[in-house]
């Protein structure tokens, strides 16, 4: 194993051990996504997908229109104020230690800024004999504790009161108490003094303004303010791909980044800087600089893969939902720039060999439905563990899971000697140690008859409400062909004619694991394989949440053209697609429907339905439906919590635990959720019995019973 | 000081009581005054109770210059436009040395809720990031609906003063705030812990 691989794997092994400072961690996680989610539920005309495609628009376009920095510069210096082109990070350090020198700088204030986080600007003004001290109040705690922010918006989330009292008391030369208000106090008394006395204020933009050579920071400390106007030079730093042509580019950027970032309406402080102005009517000695730093912006650019990146508005929002960021925290799941965003910015940035930590994503795909700018996180994460993976080679677990299909065809061609090998000890710990699959695991069983046989005998249907193909990807087809044979019977008795081709699976795993030429095949061999039924007006509908998601959010960008679009727009989850339909069916509970039903809605449902539409049918049933829900993942994400070790199983019921202890409180006997894989975490976790809902509910036409 | 404003109409009741609402989630004390002597009542209130004995003000447009004046009686009281000329050291020690910052706001914004401050000094700017209490003040007339019709104002202020006088424009929408100890919300960390805004609703 390379080192890198070695130290990531330390670093979760210690991660998972320290359970305290995790469920913390994860507290405050779950905090963030509340806060975002209250304003959402408050403000009704606060609409975040049209915030999203605006932002997605605005920013495609201004990274690829190369005259803006131009622009912006001219701007600039035509308001007075001095511009320098940083091609690298230590190009930019070496115009601040001109700056420096000329000035006679002994000490520099700085507003948060991650981009000068990147280029480590505190360190390195250090080198030549400045002091930089963070001013914002998570920045200077991380920058006494010497450590990198665990968090982009919460830089020290993971700090308790006693530590940040402890490194307050060494950063103002005196014991304070560990209280809110005396640490407020100090840094309030100490900061206040260095604002004073600075010879520059650095900060960050958020927002640069080409039409007029503006810049925005929005603080909520107010420390932004004081470090742009106290200290005699300013200087900006800002990364190339935050400008945009015009004025009101910016609402949206500022709404959506408040709301995503910590769910406020507006960040307390949103400040519009042109130059640096007067003081008292001063200007003597006062400058304004701006440093526009490319720092590999430009390559990132120019790659079709890693150009989203730059769209980023550093929100965090992404760091709030994703699973295993909220075990390991940013020190494990991060380098410099932590989380998801963190994985393609660190690969471009600092270099692929930081960026290990690509492979504790679990491809759930929260992060891009999250994203106030819609950025296809989970795909370039995908090619960094590509990447990763043709540098050092595939673990044999991720081979074996990416071969799900070949081997569930044996599996099932096998049954039932497969599944004695599945429920024996001796075999489950030989797979462990051979292929590195958990024993700990319930895998399912496998049907020697699969879905094609079973629906035959059914008949096509006469097609009068449509025509659909039913897509069962590897489970609905190999391991619970029933599942599937009840979705046909469903459609056919709403009138639609089915078809059930030969398809081949979805192809999850060669994303989850980066073999992305595997996946473009998979994708390339099912779209062709739909291209006739989609000329024709087919549908495609799918029982499990990932096919559709793979149809969706994942084959438009391996096989980008007109037939993933059609097959993108023509793709429904089942119970999405009979939504419209649902009373013209009669349906009945399988189950006892006195006591109330828990639903778990997977991740890849939450950007296609949401799990509504599921949630409406067991209901139309007669159930009590009760969602219980934190907001994420329940930890299982496909194959990733069949693995061994800590980079599977072990992670996946960590994520998973707090799940299941919403589980456990709510009393409930029975769940449905319509995942093959979320069924077996929950079911593994609580203990409880999980069906799907289709398996939950007697569903036919009038008087038609399945 | 140039006094921008976006919005010449007085708004409609919605837009006011919308504001009002806004500031109140977002822990501005915001309340309306009709008439000169309301004003300098409601003013003097603020900065005794707050037991402010050195005050910085701030951009008071004439009309209203009496009222402040008259509630500053008993204060120790600067006008930032009288620092001009002055030493900036000593400038800058009368601004962080002042218990209250009393600023004027060239508009309001209903929907997110913010004040809209457009300095062209940074004595201005300073009267209302230093001080432990911000009072702004405000026309009723100036508020607009939203942000979108916000960032226009700040285009047109930045874009109409000459190239080297153009304005620092902040929207303040709230008291300084941080989050960074556990996640407790925690006012009053840098600048302001109070904020309060007068919408000046005269006849």
């Amino acid at each position: 194993m390379t080192d890198n691989r070695q130290e990531l794997m330390s670093k979760l092994r210690r991660a998972l051990a320290d359970r305290d400072s995790s469920e913390k961690f994860w507290a405050s996680m779950t905090k963030a996504r509340s806060n975002r989610t209250n304003l959402l539920q408050k403000e009704r005309t606060l609409d975040i997908h049209a915030i999203k495609e605006s932002n997605k628009a605005l920013k495609a376009s201004a990274v690829a229109d190369r005259t803006l920095v131009e622009e912006f510069a001219e701007n600039v210096r035509r308001n007075g104020g001095k511009v320098f082109l940083a091609k690298t990070g230590q190009d930019a350090i070496r115009y601040v230690e001109e700056v420096s020198k000329r000035v006679g700088a002994k000490l520099i204030v700085k507003a948060k800024s991650l981009t000068s986080d990147e280029i480590d600007f505190t360190k390195e003004v250090e080198k030549f004999g400045v002091r930089a001290v963070e001013t914002d109040l998570g920045e200077l705690i991380i920058q006494v504790a010497g450590e990198t922010p665990v968090h982009l918006v919460m830089p020290a989330a993971h700090k308790s009161v006693q530590e940040i009292a402890t490194l307050v008391s060494k950063a103002v030369g005196r014991d304070i108490p560990p209280e809110d208000q005396a640490i407020l106090k100090a840094v309030r008394a100490y900061l206040r003094q260095l604002f004073l006395t600075a010879d520059i204020g650095v900060s960050g933009a958020n927002i640069g303004i080409a039409e007029s050579g503006s810049i925005i920071i929005e603080t909520n400390e107010g420390n932004g303010r004081l470090v742009t106007s106290l200290p005699k030079v300013h200087m900006v730093i800002i990364g190339m791909e935050k400008i945009v042509p015009k004025w009101e580019d910016a609402t949206f950027l500022v709404k959506g980044h408040s709301a995503s970032a910590t769910g406020q309406n507006m960040t307390v402080y949103v400040s519009v800087t042109t130059q640096h102005v007067p003081l008292a009517g001063s200007t003597e000695g006062r400058e304004y600089h701006v440093i526009i730093l490319d720092n590999g912006r430009s390559r990132m650019r120019d790659d079709p893969w890693f150009s989203e990146a730059l769209n980023c508005i550093r929100c965090g929002a992404c760091m709030n939902v994703c699973p295993t960021y909220g075990v390991a925290g940013g020190h494990t799941f991060g380098y410099i720039y932590p989380g998801p965003i963190g994985i393609p910015w660190t690969a471009e940035v600092h270099g692929l060999d930081k960026a290990t930590f690509a492979h504790l994503c679990v491809s759930c795909g929260l992060c891009k439905e999250i994203c106030p700018v819609d950025i296809n996180i989970p795909m370039m994460i995908a090619k960094v563990k590509e990447e990763e993976v043709e540098e050092n080679g595939q673990l044999v677990v991720n081979d074996f899971f990416m071969s799900s299909e070949r081997l569930a065809k044996l599996a099932s061609a096998t049954a039932p000697v497969s599944n004695w090998f599945i429920r024996s000890g001796v075999s489950r710990s030989l797979m462990q140690s051979l292929v590195g699959v958990d024993k700990r695991r319930t895998l399912p069983t496998f049907s020697r008859k699969r879905l094609r046989p079973r629906v035959a005998p059914l008949g096509a249907g006469t097609g009068s409400a449509g025509k659909v193909v039913f897509f069962p990807d590897v489970y609905a087809d190999y391991n619970d062909p029933e599942l599937g044979v009840k979705a046909v019977k469903v459609l056919l008795a709403l009138g639609y004619r089915v078809e059930v081709p030969d398809l081949s699976w979805s192809g999850m795993p060669y994303i989850s694991y980066g073999d992305l030429s595997k996946a473009t095949a998979v994708a390339k061999k099912n779209l062709q394989s739909l291209k006739g039924f989609l000329d024709e007006g087919y549908s495609v509908v799918s029982t499990e949440p990932t096919a559709v998601y793979m149809i969706r959010e994942v084959y438009p960008t391996l096989a980008p053209g007109e037939l993933a679009d059609k097959a993108r727009d023509s793709s429904f989850p089942f119970f999405g697609f009979i939504q419209p339909k649902l009373g013209e069916l009669s349906l009945r509970p399988v189950f006892a429907s006195d006591a109330p039903v828990g639903f778990h809605i997977p991740c890849h449902e939450r950007s296609v339905s949401g799990g509504k539409p599921a949630v409406e049918f067991l209901s139309a049933a007669g159930y009590n439906v009760q969602v219980v829900e934190n907001g994420t993942c329940c930890g299982m994400a496909g194959t990733f919590g069949m693995k061994h070790g800590d980079l599977g199983y072990n992670l996946s019921m960590e994520v998973g635990d707090h799940l299941f202890r919403l589980f456990k409180q709510s009393g409930l006997k029975l769940v449905a959720t319509e995942s093959s894989v979320c069924s077996m975490q929950i079911s593994d976790g609580v203990g409880l019995k999980v069906v799907h809902p289709l398996h939950a509910v007697d569903a036919g036409r009038g008087s038609l019973s399945t | 000081m140039q006094r921008p404003s976006g919005a010449a109409a007085r708004p409609s009741g919605d837009v006011l009581q919308k504001f009002l609402s806004s500031l109140k989630d977002l822990h501005v004390v915001a309340s309306v005054v009709r008439d000169e002597a309301e004003t300098g009542d409601a003013l003097r209130g603020i900065l005794a109770k707050a037991g402010a004995r050195s005050v910085v003000v701030a951009g008071i447009p004439k009309r209203y210059l009496g009222a402040v004046k008259a509630s500053l009686a008993g204060t120790d009281a600067t006008f930032v436009e009288d620092l001009r000329g002055r030493p900036t050291d000593e400038a800058v020690k009368v601004l962080a040395s002042a218990d209250a910052g009393v600023t004027w706001a060239a508009n309001g914004v209903a929907l997110e809720g913010a004040l809209l401050e457009i300095a062209y000094d940074d004595s201005a700017r300073l009267a209302s990031a230093l001080p432990i209490v911000h009072v702004a003040l405000l026309e009723s007339s100036s508020i607009l609906p939203n942000l979108a019709e916000a960032l226009p104002v700040v285009g047109k202020a930045v874009g109409d003063a000459p190239p080297d006088r153009r304005p620092v424009v902040t929207f303040i929408s709230g008291p300084s705030k941080t989050g960074d100890i556990e996640m407790r919300l925690l006012y009053g960390v840098h600048g302001p812990h109070t904020v309060h805004a007068l919408v000046l609703d005269w006849s």
